[in-house]
C-alpha cells in the first residue's frame, strides 16, 4: 500500500481573473477538466459561452410610448425598428469561447475584453440559443400588447416569475376563453429564432413565446399534450439530458400554480397576468449557484420589459410581483451580492421607466425563500472584539464520490490583513501541506505530488483572496471532485480536510464567516454532486428526546452555527424573504408543544432578516404542499421554502391588485395567524401565513380526496 | 333360482364388498393417476380445461361409476338435444373460450402471409417484409385464393439506428419517474386499458377474450416482423444503454408492446365507440398507448423507431382485425412502414394518429421530408372475408358495452 501522494502550495499569477466570480474562474481553470468530462456525458450540453456585463447602470430616459400598431394575432411578426421603445438591454456583450474544450482560448477573450467596470459569467447555452455571429440588436417594440378581453387595468397585476422547468402551457394558467394568462414567456436554453430582417429580437438568447402563441399552441395540439410540448420545445429527448419538464413533478411549474394558478374558468383570476422565465437546466444544476448571475438579472430586467409592455397596453402602471424561489448559501450579505444589486436598480430603473413613459407608478416588488439550509451544518462563524490575529478552523468532511468541485466561501472584515490560509488532506499530518499566505491577485493552487500525472492535472485546490463584493474580502476554496470519470486527472481524497483561515482583525467587527455552497443533486437531474458539510464534534445535532434541533442551544459549542444560513439572496434591507412552516401543526397546535417553522428553513442573524413564513408542509410526516404536477389535471407534493415564496407572492398580488400600495412586508404581516412569531422570529419574522383561501385544502396532503 | 342361490348371490356380494378395500387402495392410485391426469392439463396450458376439473377426478369417477350403477335401470329411449347445424358461427357459444380462441386464432392467421423482401434505391439498401391479405372464395374442389398486399415494413439504416440510439440513452433520465410503470407493463398493456374502460373479466368477458386474441394475433405479426428484419437491440450497440429491465432475445423493429398497446386502444376505440362521438375517451387510449411504448424506451430496450413501427402497424391490424370481424369497414388502408432516414426523429403517439384515423408521417420537412409512415392501397374486404367465428365473438363483445336489452318474459 502505497502512502498518501503529498500535497504541494503553489502561486497560480496566470490564473487570476479580476472580474470574474471565483466559482467561474475555478469552472474556466481547473476545473475544466471535471466540465470536459460533463460535457462527454451530455449533462451540461455544449458549455460555449463567456459574457461580460458591464456593471449595472440605470437606463436613459427616452420618448413617450406610441400606440400599438401590432396586431394580437400576429405576435410574432416582426418589429419594426421605428417601434422599438428605445430602451437599451443591460450592456452585455457575449464572448463566444470553447470554454469546456479550450479554457486557454476562454481566458484570452475575458483578458482581451477586461475593463474595470466589467464581470464575466460563464453562460452554459447550447448553440442552438445563440444568435449566430454574437449578440443580436434587442429590444421590445412599443405596447406590443394588446389586452385580451375582459382584461382591464383596473385590478390588474403581474405575477413574474423566474424558475426552472416552468409548463407555461399547462391548464391552471389559462383564461376561461381558451387563451393564456402566461403574456410573455422567455425560456432561456429554447432554441433561438432570429427577428425578422431589420427588427431586433426581444430576447437575446433562448426563446420567447407570447400569450397568443401560447394558446394557438393549446388549441393545435387538440388535448394531445405530448405535441403541445413538443411545438412549444419543452421537453425534446433528441437533446442531451436533463429534460425536467418530462418529470411527473417539475419545480416551476409547481411554484408558479401556488403563486397564480387558478381554475381556467375561473374569470376572477383573468387580470393575474403571468411573465415567466425559464433559467437553463444546467444553472439549476450547478445548485452552487454560480452560474446564476447573469441569467438571472437578465431574466428580471425582461420581467419588468414586459411588465412595461402590458403597462403600456393598459394605459398605466401595473404592479408586478415577482417569485424567484432560488437560494445560495454564501455571498457577501448586507444587500452586496451582484445578483441583490442588480435587482434594486432594475427595479428602480423600472420606476424611473414607467414615469418617463408618463404611465404613473405601481409598486413592484420580489420575494425570495429563506433557504433550507438550517442543518445543513454549512455555515460556521468566529468573532473577536479587538484588533489582532482571529482563528476560524474548520473540520469539513468531504464525500466519498463527489462528481462536482465542492466550495468554501469564507468572508472577512474589509480592514482584515494577514490572511493565511491551511488546507489539510483527510489522513495527512498538518504539516504535509501546510499553511500558505494569501495575497489578493495571486490566487493558490494545491498539487497533489503524482509523477505519474501529467502536472497541469494535479491541481486539485485552488484558494483565492478578493475583494471585489463592496465592504467584506472573500477567501474562496474550491477542491476538485472526489470522483471523477477523467483519465490522468488527480482527485482530492474523501474524507474529513481539515480547513483553517487566521487574520489580522481591525480593532472593531472583527469576524469570520464560512459558508459551504450547494452541491447536492436537485431532484430530475443525474447523480452527480454529494454535499460537504462542516463535521464539528461539538455541534449538537439532536434534543434531548432525540429530534432533530433546529435553532441554535443558548450556548453552542464548536463554530458551527443555524443562525446566518439564510439565503445569501435575500440580505437586502426591506427584501422580501419567506420562510417555511408546518402548517397544520402552526394551526392546531400551540407553539410551545408545535414545531411550527420547517426543521430546514433557515434561521437569520441580525441584521438579516425573515419577513414572514408561509406554508411549506402540511405536518412532520406529510411533507410538502400540493400543487400543479408537470401535467395539466395533475397535482404533487413537494416541499422547501421554495414553495412557501409563491404563496407570499399570491397574497401580495392580490392586495396589489386591489390597489394597496403599503409595503410588502407590512401586506404580509397583516395576513398572518396568531399574532406574532411566538419566538421564532429568526426564522419567520412577522409570523405565519396561513395556507391562502383559494389553496385552503388544496395544498393539504392530509385532505386529499375528501 | 333357488333362494340359496339367492343367497349365495348375496354372500358373493358381500364378498365383493370384502374386496372393496382393494379397491378402495386402488382408487387411491387412481388418484394419482387423475394427478397425472392433471399435470398434462397444465401442460395444455390456459386452455383451460378447469372446467372438466371434476372429471379428472379419480375419487370423482369411481362414485360417478357407482352412483350410476345405482340409478342408470334398463335402457330406454329419450328424445335429447336437437343436432348443430354444421359450419355455423352459433356454435361458437357452445365452445369452451380455449377452444374458441384456437379457433379465432386460425381465422385471423390462416389469411395472412408474409414474403421477405428487400428496399433498394437513393434511401439505402435495407431488408424489407411485406405482409398480405389471402382472399379465399368458395371453389370446388378447392377454393380459390389470391394474396393482397397489406403492409409492407422496411428496416431503418444503421446510421438511424444509431441516431436513434442517443435519444434512448436520453430517456434513460426518466428511469426513476417511469420504473413502476415499466415493470407492471411487462407482462402486456391490458391492465392500463382496463383501467380507462372498466373491463371486468365477469361483465365484459367477452371483451376480454377479444383483447386477448388482439394480442396474440398482433405479437404473432410483430414476431414475424422482427424475425425478418433482425434488428439490433440498443445494448446491443452501446455498451452504456443498460436496460433495466432484461433485453428480450427477440429483434427490436417492430416494438411489440407498441403493436399490441396501439392495436387494442384502437380496437376497443371502435368496439365501444363505433360512431367515434366521444374524443376523450379515444385520447386517454391513444395516450395511454403511446406511454406503453415510451416507457419501452425508457427501459432501454427499444428504440422510438420501433415505437413507430409498431404503432402504425397495430393500428393497421386493429382496422383489418375489426374489418373480418365484420364491423363495417369495406376497406382497411394499407400500410407502408420506411424507416430508412429517420434519424433521431423522437416518436408520440400524435405522429400516427389524430382525429380517430390513422395518419401519415414524414421525416423532416419541405423538399427533404421523407415518408416514413405512408397509408396507401386500400384493402378490400368483401363479404368472403368476413370471419363468421370472429364476427360472432366481436358481437358479443361490443354488446357488453351498450345498455342492457329488456328481457321480455
Amino acid at each position: 500500500m502505497s502512502a498518501l501522494p503529498g500535497f504541494e502550495w503553489h502561486e497560480d499569477p496566470d490564473h487570476t481573473f479580476p472580474g470574474l466570480d471565483p466559482v467561474n474562474a475555478w469552472l474556466l481553470t481547473h476545473g475544466a477538466d471535471f466540465h470536459a468530462v460533463t460535457l462527454a456525458e451530455g449533462a451540461l450540453g455544449d458549455l460555449t459561452l463567456v459574457a461580460a456585463l458591464e456593471k449595472p447602470r440605470l437606463p436613459r430616459g427616452g420618448a413617450d410610448p406610441a400606440p400599438s400598431s401590432e396586431s394580437p394575432e400576429s405576435p410574432e411578426s416582426p418589429e419594426s425598428p421605428e417601434s422599438d421603445d428605445g430602451e437599451e438591454p443591460p450592456a452585455v456583450t457575449l464572448l463566444p469561447g470553447d470554454v469546456a474544450q479550450n479554457p486557454a482560448e476562454a481566458r484570452r477573450r475575458i483578458q482581451a475584453n477586461r475593463t474595470a467596470e466589467r464581470r464575466f459569467f460563464l453562460m452554459p447555452l447550447p448553440e442552438r440559443s445563440l444568435p449566430a455571429g454574437g449578440t443580436p440588436a434587442q429590444g421590445f417594440g412599443r405596447a406590443a400588447w394588446t389586452p385580451p378581453a375582459g382584461v382591464s387595468a383596473e385590478g390588474t397585476v403581474i405575477v413574474g416569475i423566474v424558475d426552472h422547468a416552468i409548463n407555461v402551457a399547462h391548464e391552471r394558467f389559462r383564461d376561461p376563453a381558451g387563451g393564456s394568462r402566461v403574456d410573455y414567456a422567455w425560456v432561456q436554453d429554447g432554441t433561438y429564432r432570429p427577428p425578422a430582417p431589420g427588427s431586433r429580437s426581444a430576447v437575446p438568447y433562448g426563446r420567447e413565446w407570447t400569450g397568443p402563441t401560447i394558446a394557438r399552441a393549446i388549441r393545435d395540439a387538440d388535448g394531445d399534450e405530448d405535441a403541445l410540448f413538443e411545438a412549444l420545445g419543452l421537453v425534446d429527448f433528441t437533446r442531451p439530458s436533463p429534460h425536467p419538464l418530462a418529470f411527473r413533478t417539475s419545480h416551476g411549474t409547481h411554484v408558479l400554480d401556488l403563486a397564480a394558478g387558478a381554475r381556467p374558468d375561473d374569470p376572477a383570476a383573468l387580470n393575474t397576468r403571468i411573465v415567466s422565465v425559464t433559467l437553463p437546466a444546467v444553472v439549476t444544476q450547478e445548485t452552487s449557484g454560480a452560474l446564476l448571475g447573469l441569467f438571472f438579472i437578465q431574466a428580471l430586467d425582461y420581467i419588468l420589459r414586459r411588465a412595461r409592455s402590458i403597462s403600456a397596453g393598459l394605459g398605466r402602471a401595473v404592479p408586478v410581483v415577482v417569485n424567484f424561489s432560488f437560494a445560495i448559501s454564501g455571498g457577501p450579505r448586507g444587500g452586496n451580492h451582484v445578483i441583490e444589486r442588480c435587482i434594486d436598480r432594475l427595479f428602480a430603473a423600472h420606476a424611473a421607466r414607467l414615469a418617463a413613459m408618463g404611465l404613473g407608478a405601481a409598486p413592484a416588488e420580489i420575494a425570495v425563500p429563506s433557504g433550507n439550509r438550517n442543518l445543513a451544518r454549512g455555515h460556521a462563524t468566529t468573532a473577536c472584539d479587538a484588533a489582532g490575529p482571529l482563528t476560524l478552523t474548520l473540520p469539513w468532511r468531504v464525500q466519498p464520490d463527489d462528481r462536482t468541485a465542492s466550495y468554501v466561501e469564507l468572508w472577512l472584515p474589509e480592514g482584515a490583513t494577514d490572511v493565511t490560509v491551511g488546507l489539510h488532506a483527510p489522513g495527512t499530518e498538518a504539516a504535509a501541506a501546510g499553511s500558505v499566505a494569501l495575497a489578493e491577485g495571486v490566487p493558490q493552487i494545491l498539487r497533489s505530488a503524482e509523477p505519474d500525472i501529467d502536472p497541469a492535472k494535479t491541481v486539485i485546490a485552488r484558494l483565492s483572496l478578493d475583494s471585489e463584493e463592496p465592504g467584506r474580502k472573500r477567501v474562496f476554496v474550491a477542491l476538485a471532485p472526489t470522483a471523477s470519470r477523467a483519465e490522468g486527472r488527480s482527485l482530492a481524497p474523501s474524507g474529513l480536510w481539515q480547513l483553517s483561515l487566521t487574520a489580522r482583525m481591525p480593532a472593531t467587527g472583527g469576524r469570520i464567516d464560512a459558508w459551504i455552497l450547494r452541491d447536492d443533486t436537485p431532484p430530475g437531474f443525474p447523480a452527480r454532486g454529494r454535499q460537504s458539510y462542516f463535521d464539528d464534534p461539538a455541534y449538537e445535532r439532536f434534543d434531548g428526546a432525540g429530534d432533530l434541533l433546529d435553532t441554535d442551544p443558548a450556548a453552542p459549542g464548536g463554530v458551527v452555527r443555524r443562525a446566518g444560513t439564510l439565503n445569501g439572496l435575500a440580505t437586502s434591507p426591506g427584501r422580501i424573504v419567506v420562510g417555511g412552516h408546518r402548517f397544520r401543526e402552526q394551526r392546531d397546535r400551540p407553539a410551545c408543544e408545535g414545531t411550527w417553522p420547517a426543521p430546514y428553513a433557515a434561521t437569520a442573524r441580525a441584521p438579516e432578516a425573515v419577513t414572514v413564513a408561509a406554508p411549506s408542509d402540511s405536518s412532520r410526516v406529510f411533507g410538502g404542499v400540493i400543487a400543479a404536477g408537470t401535467r395539466s389535471g395533475t397535482r404533487v407534493a413537494m416541499n422547501g421554502t421554495s414553495v412557501a415564496v409563491p404563496q407570499a407572492v399570491r397574497r401580495l398580488a392580490e392586495a396589489r391588485a386591489t390597489g394597496e400600495t403599503g409595503s410588502g412586508a407590512a401586506i404580509l404581516a397583516a395576513a398572518t395567524a396568531h399574532g406574532g412569531a411566538h419566538g421564532y422570529e429568526a426564522r419567520a419574522g412577522a409570523g405565519f401565513l396561513p395556507a391562502h383561501p383559494d389553496l385552503t385544502d388544496g395544498i393539504d396532503r392530509f385532505s386529499r380526496g375528501g | 333360482m333357488s333362494i340359496a342361490s339367492i343367497t349365495s348371490a348375496a354372500q358373493g356380494a358381500q364378498g365383493a364388498q370384502g374386496a372393496q378395500g382393494a379397491q378402495g387402495a386402488q382408487g387411491a392410485q387412481g388418484a394419482q393417476g387423475a394427478q397425472g391426469a392433471q399435470g398434462a392439463q397444465g401442460a395444455q396450458g390456459a386452455q383451460g380445461a378447469q372446467g372438466a376439473g371434476g372429471g379428472a377426478d379419480g375419487m370423482l369417477a369411481v362414485a360417478l361409476i357407482t352412483a350410476r350403477d345405482g340409478i342408470v335401470g334398463p335402457w330406454q329411449s329419450a328424445p335429447g338435444m336437437a343436432p348443430l347445424t354444421g359450419n355455423s358461427a352459433a356454435n361458437m357459444v357452445r365452445w369452451p373460450a380455449s377452444v374458441r380462441r384456437i379457433v379465432l386464432q386460425n381465422e385471423l392467421v390462416s389469411r395472412i402471409g408474409f414474403a421477405p423482401a428487400e428496399a433498394g434505391g437513393p434511401r439505402g439498401t435495407e431488408p424489407a417484409i411485406r405482409m398480405f391479405h389471402l382472399a379465399v372464395a368458395p371453389g370446388t374442389p378447392v377454393p380459390t385464393a389470391v394474396y393482397r398486399p397489406f403492409v409492407e415494413m422496411i428496416r431503418p439504416t444503421t446510421a438511424d439506428f444509431e441516431a436513434q440510439l442517443q435519444v434512448v440513452h436520453n430517456y434513460a433520465d426518466l428511469r426513476p419517474d417511469r420504473a413502476s410503470e415499466i415493470l407492471k407493463q411487462l407482462p402486456g398493456p391490458m391492465a392500463f386499458f382496463a383501467n380507462i374502460l372498466t373491463v371486468d373479466g365477469e361483465r365484459t368477458r367477452h371483451t376480454v377474450e377479444l383483447s386477448i386474441l388482439a394480442q396474440t394475433f398482433a405479437a404473432h405479426v410483430a414476431q414475424q416482423t422482427k424475425h425478418a428484419l433482425a434488428c439490433l437491440r440498443p445494448d446491443m450497440r452501446s455498451p452504456q444503454i443498460q436496460p433495466m429491465i432484461d433485453t428480450p432475445g427477440h429483434g427490436a423493429l417492430p416494438s411489440g408492446h407498441a403493436t399490441e398497446a396501439f392495436m387494442l386502444a384502437a380496437l376497443l376505440g371502435r368496439l365501444i365507440d363505433p360512431a367515434r362521438e366521444n374524443a376523450p375517451l379515444w385520447q386517454m387510449l391513444m395516450a395511454q398507448a403511446a406511454r406503453i411504448a415510451t416507457n419501452r424506451v425508457v427501459a432501454g430496450v427499444h428504440y422510438p423507431a420501433d415505437s413507430f413501427a409498431g404503432a402504425s402497424l397495430g393500428l393497421a391490424l386493429a382496422d383489418y382485425m375489426a374489418a373480418r370481424a365484420g364491423a363495417g369497414l369495406d376497406t382497411v388502408s394499407g400500410l407502408r412502414f420506411d424507416g430508412r432516414g429517420l434519424g433521431n426523429t423522437d416518436f408520440r403517439g400524435g405522429h400516427v394518429f389524430a382525429q380517430f384515423a390513422r395518419k401519415a408521417f414524414a421525416a423532416g420537412s419541405g423538399s427533404d421530408a421523407l415518408a416514413i409512415v405512408e397509408i396507401d392501397t386500400a384493402l378490400p374486404i368483401g363479404a368472403d372475408d368476413i370471419s363468421k367465428p370472429l364476427q360472432w365473438l366481436w358481437n358479443r363483445a361490443a354488446k357488453e358495452w351498450q345498455a342492457p336489452e329488456e328481457e321480455t318474459a
